[in-house]
Parts: structure tokens; sequence; C-alpha cells
């Protein structure tokens, strides 16, 4: 049994067979070699009718570090890891991937083993230093703010405003 | 030089010319009315001097009916080298038993121009000969009046005419316009024929260089089956030309080059200088005998004639003919094929038929306007062109456009390319056409369809067929039914895995593994057609999957594939 594709259903199943014993319930899978079975498929005249399985992005050197590939099913299709009755992993090597988002539950269980460098966080669409003074602003004057002052023209106000204790400066008698 | 000294009277009574030749200063040409003249002067004289034996007492050597017309009487003579330094009229003589008409070209100076005569190209061509000192071939031209030639030519001999007094005058100078001008039966006197001599804008390429367009062939020489407006219905011509890898100007300079002066070609069992294509269609009726060739020489009392295509070689109801000598078969003559022996008998008049020059039709360069029954593959032909059929029925071929993809990589582990329709919102459109009716059987070979089958779906080709599993099995059409909706495909097993009623199906216009850096299909075109193209490499130097839009539009399209790595 070989990697193939229920065109109906698009479900990918990968057969255990494909998969490299690393141990007792440990199984490998190459992601590149996973993706390369994929295109094999693609262009061949079955798949030759159907939208591409998935997008690969290819390794990276930089500043003498080899960034990894990544491998990204896409178009609906789902990735069934053959289920034998008896639970075993998957350890994924050799690309970034998103299988775990779209493997269908059974009784294997996968090891992602993503690892990510520098990310980037969106920008550009949150709110300027602008936006926020005016909403802050806006904010202040659409409600009354508690204050409880302390001091007045630099000096300290004392008393408790009744009427034997007025808000008055230090050493004036109420 | 004067006719007095060119000329001589010999005591036999023949006249004879005696100065220099063609072409050699000093050669003389003379009309009929100044030999006339000439010998009226010495015929009164006393006594005769030198070479001239005339006088008084000589019988009257001519007699002129018209300046035109000039009779040699009493035993006095011309021969055919005197005749060839005379011109302007007819000579009669010998008590008309042989008479030399004369004949006057108009057409363009230096104009080269063939006489056929009895069905024979006349090789003795004198009237081409450039006089001493002219710039241009043609004797006793006439530029101001747009004479290129005068003589007179030998039109009776023996008391008989030769074939009925008939020439044929043409022009074929290769990189000039053809033409032709049939004087049926000369009269005495001066018999005008006008001719072209121009250049041919269409005809251009070097002799040399067409002569080696040897690619440009005739399929079949006699009754063709072409299908030449892509109705589903042969016409029927008498050729099937393949232009191989040329264009269609080329065919029309290449077909020229076989009729051109000077070739040694042969069409039909004619040499190619005298083929002109057909002049009759002539019906035909019992009593028939024997299998006709596919073309052949044919005769009947009073003609001959080059059979260029008869519509059933054992029971023809029609052939198609050159007339080469006589006079066309009348009802009830009896027409006989010269290699075949075989016969049948004509059926009313022959229904003569308007020639081309040359025998193609015209050229606009890019298109061929063919000449009549003139047969043409029909892959050979676009829309600008038009032919017509032997029943001289002007047909239209349909616009056949190509769609391309180029950029692909056959050698080795090829791409592979898929073209199908586009859905209208990126996609391969998959339900182009929905069945009618599930395919369960184990040799199903017909497919029936919902939907309208388009104008321009290929005559043969391949259909994906959307299975139970979901796949989109592929399988050759090499036929449909537009009416029916039904395509025959090969014969295919779907017992196992169906193809459910109302499934989707749809044409895949390329649909294979790449077996040239280009790929395309042809078809007829009827509207634009959105087109989903995708090209595909899974191999050991994989690529990413391209993906794109085309259309196929009137002037048909193409794209180039974009390869890009994915390794």
């Amino acid at each position: 049994m070989a990697l193939s594709i229920n065109w109906a259903t698009k479900v990918i199943t990968v057969p255990q067979a494909d998969l490299s014993l690393i141990s007792a319930g440990l199984y490998q899978l190459d992601v590149d070699a996973f993706r390369l079975a994929l295109k094999d498929i693609e262009d061949s005249e079955d798949g030759m009718g159907f939208p591409d399985t998935h997008r690969h992005n290819t390794e990276v050197t930089l500043s003498g570090v080899t960034y990894s590939r990544f491998v990204e099913i896409i178009n609906g299709y789902t990735v069934t890891f053959q289920d034998t009755g008896t639970p075993y992993t998957v350890k994924c090597v050799g690309a970034n991937h998103n299988l775990g988002d779209v493997k269908n539950v059974n009784n294997v269980s996968l090891i992602v083993g993503n690892s990510a460098g520098l990310i980037t966080v969106a920008t550009g669409s949150g709110p300027t230093a602008v936006d926020i003074a005016n909403a802050l602003v806006a904010a202040l004057q659409a409600t009354q703010i508690p204050v409880d002052a302390k001091r007045m023209n630099g000096a300290a106000i004392i008393g408790d405003g009744s009427e034997s204790d007025p808000w008055r400066g230090v050493g004036v008698q109420p | 030089m004067s006719i007095g000294t060119d000329f001589e009277i010999q005591s036999d009574k023949d006249i004879r010319y005696i100065g220099a030749a063609h072409g050699a200063s000093g050669a003389g040409y003379y009309s009929v009315l100044e030999l006339h003249r000439w010998l009226q002067s010495l015929a009164d004289d006393a006594s005769s001097s030198g070479d001239d034996l005339m006088d008084m007492s000589k019988d009257t050597p001519s007699e002129r009916a018209y300046d035109t017309i000039i009779t040699l009487q009493n035993g006095y003579n011309i021969d055919a080298t005197a005749a060839e330094h005379l011109y302007g009229g007819s000579i009669i003589q010998d008590g008309g038993d042989e008479v030399y008409d004369g004949v006057q070209v108009i057409a363009g100076a230096g104009a080269h121009v063939e006489v056929i005569q009895n069905g024979a190209l006349v090789a003795n061509d004198f009237w081409n000969s450039t006089p001493f000192g002219a710039s241009a071939k043609g004797l006793n031209p006439d530029t101001a009046n747009g004479i290129s030639q005068r003589f007179i030519f030998l039109v009776r001999t023996g008391g008989a005419d030769i074939d009925g007094r008939r020439l044929l005058l043409q022009t074929r100078e290769f990189g000039y316009t053809y033409s032709e001008f049939k004087i049926n039966g000369t009269s005495r006197g001066v018999n005008v024929a006008a001719l072209v001599y121009a250049d041919d804008l269409n005809n251009d390429t070097a002799s040399g260089t067409v002569a080696g367009w040897s690619d440009v062939t005739n399929l079949s020489e006699g009754y063709n089956g072409i299908d030449a407006n892509a109705d589903s219905t042969s016409e029927y011509y008498y050729s099937k030309w393949d232009k191989g890898s040329r264009t269609i100007g080329q065919l029309y300079e290449r077909l020229k080059y076989l009729t051109r002066r000077g070739t040694s070609e042969t069409l039909y069992g004619l040499n190619g200088e005298l083929f002109r294509g057909i002049t009759h269609e002539v019906n035909l009726t019992t009593p028939r005998a024997g299998t006709f060739s596919a073309y052949e020489a044919v005769s009947w009392a009073g003609g001959t004639g080059q059979m260029l295509a008869i519509n059933s070689a054992a029971a023809g109801t029609k052939l198609w003919l050159q007339l080469l000598t006589g006079v066309a078969p009348t009802n009830g003559q009896t027409i006989t094929g010269g290699t075949s022996g075989a016969t049948t008998t004509c059926s009313g008049s022959p229904v003569e038929r308007t020639l081309s020059f040359p025998f193609c039709g015209l050229s606009t360069g890019s298109a061929i306007i063919g000449a009549y029954g003139l047969g043409i593959e029909a892959s050979d032909l676009s829309v600008s062109d038009k032919v017509f059929d032997l029943t001289n029925t002007l047909i239209s071929p349909p616009n056949q456009v190509t769609f391309n993809v180029n950029g692909l990589i056959s050698a080795g582990e090829a791409d592979s390319v898929l073209v199908g329709p586009a859905d209208g919102g990126g996609a391969l459109d998959t339900t182009q056409f929905t069945l009618n009716g599930a395919l369960t059987g184990a040799a199903v070979t017909s497919v029936v369809v919902n939907e309208a089958i388009p104008a321009d779906t290929p005559s043969s080709g391949t259909l994906r067929i959307v299975r139970a599993n979901g796949a989109h099995s592929k399988h050759a059409y090499s036929a449909y039914n537009a009416g029916t909706k039904t395509f025959t495909i090969t014969s295919h097993n779907f017992s196992s895995n169906n193809a459910a009623n109302g499934a989707g199906a749809y044409l895949t216009y390329i649909d294979k593994v790449a077996a040239a850096s280009t790929e395309g299909f042809t078809t007829i075109f009827s509207s634009t057609r959105d087109l989903f193209v995708r090209v595909r490499n899974g191999g050991s130097s994989p690529i990413k999957s391209f993906e794109t839009l085309a259309q196929l539009t009137s002037t048909g399209g193409s794209v180039t594939a974009i390869r890009t790595s994915d390794a």
C-alpha cells in the first residue's frame, strides 16, 4: 500500500509502511519525501484533474544557517495515517508543516516537530499613538473622573470638607 | 536591307528568305503587303535581274484581296523560314491548301509567348526572338500600341486545317502573371491575342528556391472528397494538394512553378506547361463499359482531352477533362479512355468551365482563391481561403484555430499538461457536461450528456468522466454527434467503478505527457472560450504547478508555461 488520495473525500492516506520505525510505537515521517510523493501523484493521469494538495517553500540559507522548508496541505485535503488498531506515534521531520491541522483523528498521534525562528507580528493594522491619545481623551471627556486632591498651587491641602474642618491650606485656621 | 535583298525568287517559283538570321544584324521583317508589292514591282519588269527570277514573262506571282490577305498563285510559294520574316496578314498558297495566318499579340513588352497547336507546344518559337539592337524579345513589336509580337503562323497544310486552325497562346513566365488566349480557329488576316505579362507580386520567390519545395504534393490526382468547410460532408475536387511545410502563398508559387515555361513536371499525365485545369464537365450515361483510370487521356470523334477526374471509375455519371484538341464531345458520342480502354457515353452538352491563370487560382499572398475544382487538404486551408468544388460551389473553410502551450519539457521526465474548460471562477470546469444516464457496462462506447456539445469541440480528443470513486477518468473519443449529444469513446469497463447519472464530464483539449516543447490542439472557432491550463512535473526535478487561465479566440491562443523549481 502506497500513499494514496481519495479524490472524492480529499483524504490523503499515509500507510504505516511508508513511515520509518524509530522504536516500538514510534515512527518517523520525512515530510519532504511525503510532499514529493504527493507531487508525483499530482502529475499523474489521475491527479492532473485535481487541484494541488500542498504548497511548499524550500529551505533557505541565511548567514550560514539553513532554515527548514515548510509544507502546507491546502485546498481542503486532509491526512489520515493508517490506523492499524494499535496506537502509535508519528514524529515529523524534514520540514515545518501543518499536518497537525489537517490530520484526521484516529489512534495515531503526531509529534509535529515544527520549530519557529524569528516570527513576524502583523503591523500596520493596529492603532497609532495618536489614535490611542484621541481615544483616551474622548473617554475621559465622556465620564466623571474621581479626584483625590492633596495639593493645590504647590501647597498641601488639609481638612475634610466639613463645616467643622473645611478644605484649606496648611496653617490656615478653620 | 530591303525586301529585295533579303528575299529571292527562285526559278522553281520558290520565294525564299536569304537575309540574316533572327537576332543578327540586318535580319529583315516585312509585312505580307510589302511582299506583295515587291513581287508586283518585279512582275512588270521587262526582264528579271539578280536572284529574282520575275518579270513580265512570268506568271503573276500574287494577288491581294485585302492589304492583310495575300494569295501566292501559279506555284509561287514561301517556306517556313520565309514565313518567319513576314507579318501583318495571311499568306495563302498552293491553291489554298496551305495557309499562314497573321497573329498579333497584345501584351507587355518582352512577353515570352508560347503557342500550343494541336495539343502540343510549338517548339520553334521564333516570334520570341530578340531583334538585333532591341532590349526586349518579340519580333515586329509596336510598343506604342501595346503590341509585343507580330508574325504569321502555319494553320493549314496539305489541304487540311491543323486542329481546325485553333491556336492557344499563353504566357507562363515564373514571377509574372500567367495568361492565355484561345484563337478558336484563325481567320484570314490578322488575329489578335490579348495576353497579360506583368509582375506577379505574390510570386516573388526565386525560381531556384521554389524548385526545392518538393514537400508540396498532390496527394491524389483524380476525384477527391474533401470536407473543406467542416460540415461533416465531403465536397469533391479533382486534386488534393498538400502544402507540406509551406504557407498557402508558397503553395501558390509552387503550383506556378510546376506549370511554368520550361517545366519538366508532369501533372495528370500532361507536361506542366500544357496543363490548364478543367475546361469541360461532361455528363455521362449508358452505354458504358470497363473501368476508367483515375485520370487518363480520352478521345471521341472530333476531339481529344485529358480526363482529370471521374466520379466513378466503373459507373461514372460525370467526368471532368481538359480539352486538348478539337471540340468537346457532344450528346451521344462515345468517350474512350486511352489507357484503360473503358468507354462511356456523353449525355447532353458538356458544361464549359472557366479557367484560372495559373491553374490553381488567385493568391493574396496569405490566402488562396482556388480555381474551379482545385482541392486542397482541409487542414491546409484557413478561414481566409476560398475554394470551388466540382459543382462550382464556393466553399469557405471554417476558422481553424490552434491553441498552444509552450515552454514544456518533453525529454526524460516530461511535463504533464492539461487544458480544459474554465469554470468562470478560475478553476477547471469539471461539470462542463453531466451524464445523461449512468455508465455501468463492461464495454461502454457511447457517452450521452445532457448539455449541448459546443461547436468548437474537436472532432476527436479526450473526455474526462467523474467516477463513483471521485476520480476523473480519461477517455479518448473518436467522434461525437452534436444532435444526440453523444461521444463515441474507446470501449471501457465501467462495471466496477460506475459513473452515475448526472455525474460530471468535461473535455480536455490537451491531456497528455508532453512529447514536444509545444503541445497544442486545433479546432474550429465558434466563440471565445475560456480555458484552464495546468502544467505539472513531479519527477526528480519537480516544478511548482503552473496554472493559468487563457482564451481561445478567433486567432487561436497560447500560453507559455512558467516552470518554477519546486525542489
